[in-house]
């Protein structure tokens, strides 16, 4: 039995050869597509999943929402937070906090500028990273500890044994490796490649001790990290939250804050906060792919599904023979269902051939494009994992149940006495396929619509939306010294440049300082400090709203700290004038600012608004922009910004180098180029981008291909009628008239259906951007005609050769 | 034995109805070898189809040996059809992705027969016909009088009580059209009741009655002259 529905099935297979390639092709592309996104899921939600106990650790963070302007996400929490819980909450086993610097690090001849972490000895306990050699959990205890990762132990010390040996850190400071961890995989938010202890001259967990116990004091820097004991959850101490702050930090922050408290293994899930780690991923992107990862699947199917059932009329003889034999329905329907699992698995067996090979150019796509992150290591290991076997069948099996079953019951439902003189009409059917139609391509003008108002987006947000000029422009990083004038001299008179500023921080971000200030008359409101150079806005090509720029002619324009009879002049952005409620930035210029800073801090004898400057972003398109208030220092603007003159840029970059190496701090150049530095900000959505497009490369290609099978069927169908059609006149320009209006219909349809949807949607998904482009109307029905473009090229080659053929030959057919 | 009593059949779409039989009554004794006749539209097809449970007639009652099968539900049909009726169809109606021996399979793989038997079964009626030497080839590789031998085949394989042959002879030439014929007799002759539509007035001639058809209605029924 099986044997005759075997042969029958692959017989009709192979006398098809180019409609069952399109139809297995086509499933196998639509798999394969579905099979990278679920790996990816997967991927996401297997982050830190390699860490032992890793379900009993939690990273604690902070969200304050001062009244009146949007709420602050941090990254950490303050950073003497952490002793305070472990105090008053025994659920707590252990906790310990991570902070990051750029120190120097050198061995022999040996230098390089090194991302290096700093934490407290927990840390390792908390969290037992794979260990390759020496004791990582002690290895912080020793003030001296340092913690390194495999490739960095290959870097620094080749193929010795690196337990003992030493590294000097900013040529000031010697450490001791006393673990070696393996490198850090992909699905990790961590990104370390070297850890000392909280010891280390350079950390931020040392140089604020000094400043424990000090009241008022509250500086939200410390990423922290706890583990539970065993069986405890963190609800007690959520619902207490609210309760330490107010035993705490009420003076500092009244109810402003909450504590944020993540699963470790949802940390790289959480909303990005000052410092967005590139690697993070929202949610909602997660679910958004999930969601086209099923759309890709349904146009496949749908293609599937429509040339089955456009076979029908082909195996109408079959169908009638075998009924008049005595064939029952059932047996008829389970013959048909299994010849569509037999295309089912053979196109998940290619898909799963297509994956294999596209995986490495997957994990690249998803990567940053920095070697201070690891890269993204999606696995596709079927043959060792039966989950992922099983699920791949599983999702065979549904497939080809639902894309099988209807086709199978069309063909089980037709009369013999119709099937077996002269035909089968398949009216019905003829409907559902035009219907079919119309979705895929309904989901197709959806998905251009996303793609456009996608890169549209990224596009503004890199570009436009950061109203500042960043193009050709290199950071160069100072980490005790401020950069003299003479270096910034040295740097100006290279022939590749065009500029030269500093600021204490990059252009669009603020330093972690800020401070209470208030307006003659009005409430204090917290300001976030940015120190620059004099010509830092004309660097960055920003006018004035009202006043004007900073001035080496005005004696005030220099701000001189712990003087308190210097009159200083500040700028703000437009934020900032409207936190202190001020009428307008016109009406800023001239007015005082009162300080309201802690007594120990010497405050000038006055400030005065001299200039009021263009908001720009901070951080990210995402966050709403903070009041910020300038002031010139350059002996604070520790971040040199140089502009390149377009061409010989690598010649520019090596004159740069060697006017640091003489006139700069005593270590290598520590530089990054600002394009760099908002690509980082914005991979997610730069990642989104590139796998929403490939994505929709994949859906145009595979409704194209749809389309195509289609087309084949429906001039076969219409044969007699072109043959007729010929005979009374028609020229082939006119059937291909004919031909083409029928796969036109189904766009207007698909449009209907689309232009609402993809409207809402992308609407929606603007709205998580507080400064974004328009939707742009105009982008619906542009995606309409690219849709009509894609469906009347797959389908015009093919009807102009039917279209071509002498009437005989359409006519004898019968 | 089938008897057919007032038998009608009416075609309807939603704007034409048309009646392709009207009143017919009909008794073939089991064993016989009867030829229907008639113009283009007659209706010969359609009683065809009704005595080979291929379709149910829209007013009248049908015993098909001795059972009223005029109600019968598509399942009760399908039953019946498996058990009794073999089928030759004048496009010959192949299978063209099956072979020869598997095409003439088909009639059996329905009807319970195991692998074994269905082999042995399936290679006699092959020899019967005589086309075993083409076993294994497709239809597209054989002539319209091939073809429909195997067919003959397909319908004689599993011992029917009924064979309804559908213009056997139109697409074939003399020469395969008396093979076939042939083939007909000699399974009438064994004691299977054969009904067969023909244009051939000399084929006709053959079968034991003739029966007349004209817009639907029985106009005239002859027997062959002993």
């Amino acid at each position: 039995m099986l044997r005759n529905y075997l042969a029958a099935a692959l017989r009709n297979l192979l006398r098809n050869k180019l409609v069952s390639i399109i139809n297995i092709g086509g499933l196998s592309l639509g798999f394969a597509a579905a099979i990278l996104i679920g790996l990816y899921l997967r991927y996401q939600l297997s982050y830190e999943s390699f860490l032992p106990g890793h379900e009993q650790v939690y990273r604690l963070s902070m969200t304050v929402h001062r009244p009146g302007t949007t709420p602050e996400v941090h990254d950490g929490a303050d950073f003497f937070m952490a002793d305070k819980l472990k105090l008053e909450y025994p659920e707590i086993e252990m906790i310990a906090r991570i902070t990051g610097h750029f120190p120097s690090v050198r061995r022999g001849n040996l230098e390089f500028h090194e991302n290096v972490f700093s934490a407290d000895p927990d840390f390792f306990r908390i969290m037992p990273f794979p260990t390759l050699a020496g004791n990582l959990a002690t290895a912080l205890d020793a003030p001296d500890g340092l913690v390194i990762t495999r490739s960095y132990a290959q870097k620094y010390f080749g193929d010795e044994n690196p337990i003992g040996q030493t590294l000097e850190f900013d040529r000031d400071e010697i450490f001791r490796v006393l673990a070696v961890i393996e490198d850090l995989p992909g699905n990790t938010h961590f990104n370390f490649r070297m850890v000392a202890s909280n010891k280390a001259k350079f950390s931020a967990l040392r140089s604020v001790e000094e400043l424990r116990n000090r009241p008022g004091v509250f500086i939200p820097g410390a990423p922290t990290y706890f583990r539970l004991r065993a069986g405890a959850t963190p609800a007690h101490l959520e619902a207490d939250g609210p309760n330490f702050l107010k035993r705490h930090y009420w003076q500092q922050l009244g109810t402003t804050a909450k504590l944020d408290i993540y699963p470790l293994t949802r940390v790289h899930l959480t909303p990005p906060g000052r410092w967005p780690i590139p690697t993070n991923v929202n949610p909602r992107t997660l679910t958004a792919l999930g969601l086209v990862g099923l759309l890709v699947i349904l146009i496949a199917a749908i293609n599937f599904v429509n040339l089955m059932t456009a076979r029908a009329s082909q195996r109408a003889v079959e169908v009638g023979v075998r009924k008049s034999a005595g064939a029952k329905r059932s047996q008829l329907v389970a013959q048909f269902l299994g010849e569509a699992f037999i295309y089912v698995l053979a196109a998940m067996l290619i898909a799963a051939a297509l994956v294999e090979l596209a995986l490495p150019t997957f994990n690249t796509m998803l990567s940053v494009d920095d070697e201070m992150y690891q890269p993204a290591t999606v696995t596709f290991q079927y043959w060792r994992e039966p989950m992922l076997a099983g699920a791949l069948l599983l999702g065979a099996i549904i497939v080809g149940l639902l894309a099988g079953a209807y086709p199978a019951f069309v063909m089980s439902s037709m009369r013999p006495a119709n099937a077996l003189h002269g035909g089968f009409a398949a009216s019905g059917t003829a409907r559902v396929r035009q219907w079919l139609v119309v979705t895929q391509l309904a989901i197709l003008i959806a998905l251009l619509v996303a793609t456009a108002v996608i890169h549209r987006q990224t596009a503004f947000a890199l570009n436009e939306g950061l109203r500042i000029s960043k193009e050709q422009v290199l950071l160069v990083f100072n980490a005790k010294q401020t950069p003299s004038e003479a270096l910034k001299e040295a740097f100006a008179r290279i022939p590749g440049v065009s500029g030269v500023t500093s600021a204490a921080a990059a252009p669009t971000n603020y330093d972690n300082n800020a401070a209470f200030f208030h307006a003659e008359g009005g409430t204090p409101v917290l300001l976030q400090f940015s120190a620059v150079d004099f010509n830092f806005f004309e660097f960055y090509r920003l006018e004035p709203i009202a006043g004007r720029l900073p001035s080496r002619g005005f004696g005030t324009d220099q701000f001189l700290f712990q003087d308190p009879n210097h009159h200083a002049s500040f700028w703000m952005n437009e934020a900032a004038v409207r936190a202190l409620g001020m009428k307008s930035p016109i009406a800023a210029i001239g007015q005082t600012l009162t300080p309201d800073w802690p007594k120990v801090l010497t405050r000038p004898a006055s400030i005065t608004i001299a200039g009021v400057m263009p908001d720009i972003p901070i951080d990210s398109m995402r966050t709403e922009i903070q009041p910020v208030v300038y002031f010139v220092a350059p002996d604070f603007a520790r971040i040199v910004s140089i502009r390149l003159r377009g061409g010989q840029i690598p010649e520019t970059m090596d004159a740069i180098e060697e006017v640091w190496k003489r006139l700069g701090e005593p270590r290598p150049i520590s530089r990054l180029f600002l394009d760099h530095y908002y690509n980082r900000m914005y991979n997610d959505i730069l990642q989104q981008r590139r796998v929403l497009g490939s994505l929709c490369g994949v859906s145009v290609f595979l409704a194209g291909l749809g389309l195509f099978g289609l087309s084949i069927y429906t001039a076969q169908r219409r044969t007699k009628e072109i043959g007729i059609r010929k005979v009374m006149g028609a020229s082939t320009a006119d059937v291909m008239r004919l031909l083409l209006w029928a796969f036109s219909k189904p766009v207007f349809w698909a449009s209907l259906i689309a232009w609402p949807t993809a409207a809402w949607l992308m609407n929606r998904w603007l709205q998580g951007f507080v400064y974004r482009v328009d939707l742009g109307w105009w982008l619906l029905p542009l995606a309409s005609l690219l849709a009509l473009a894609i469906a009347l090229a797959t389908v015009s080659v093919h009807s102009y050769l039917v279209a071509r053929e002498k009437p005989a030959g359409a006519l004898r057919y019968q | 034995m089938l008897k057919l009593e007032q038998i009608g059949k009416v075609y309807r779409t939603t704007e034409v109805e048309t009646q392709a039989l009207s009143a017919v009554s009909l008794e073939i004794n089991a064993g016989e070898f009867v030829a229907v006749m008639g113009p283009s539209g007659c209706g010969k097809s359609t009683l065809l189809n009704i005595l080979g449970l291929l379709d149910t007639p829209s007013s009248g009652t049908y015993q098909f040996f001795g059972e009223n099968v005029s109600s019968y539900s598509e399942a009760q049909l399908t039953a019946v059809r498996r058990a009794a009726i073999g089928f030759v169809f004048q496009s010959f109606n192949l299978i063209d992705d099956l072979s020869v021996e598997e095409n003439v399979e088909v009639a059996l793989l329905y009807r319970g027969v195991s692998a074994k038997d269905r082999r042995a079964r399936v290679s006699e009626a092959l020899e019967r016909v005589g086309i075993s030497h083409r076993a294994r080839h497709l239809p597209q590789q054989l002539s319209g009088g091939q073809q429909q031998r195997v067919a003959v085949a397909r319908a004689l394989v599993s011992n029917p009580k009924v064979i309804l042959a559908d213009e056997p002879t139109g697409n074939l030439d003399t020469a395969n059209g008396n093979a076939v014929m042939e083939l007909l007799i000699s399974v009438a002759k064994a004691g299977t009741t054969v009904v067969m539509v023909t244009h051939s007035l000399t084929y006709a001639a053959l079968a034991s009655r003739t029966i007349k058809l004209l817009d639907g209605k029985i106009v005239s029924e002859t027997l062959l002259a002993a």
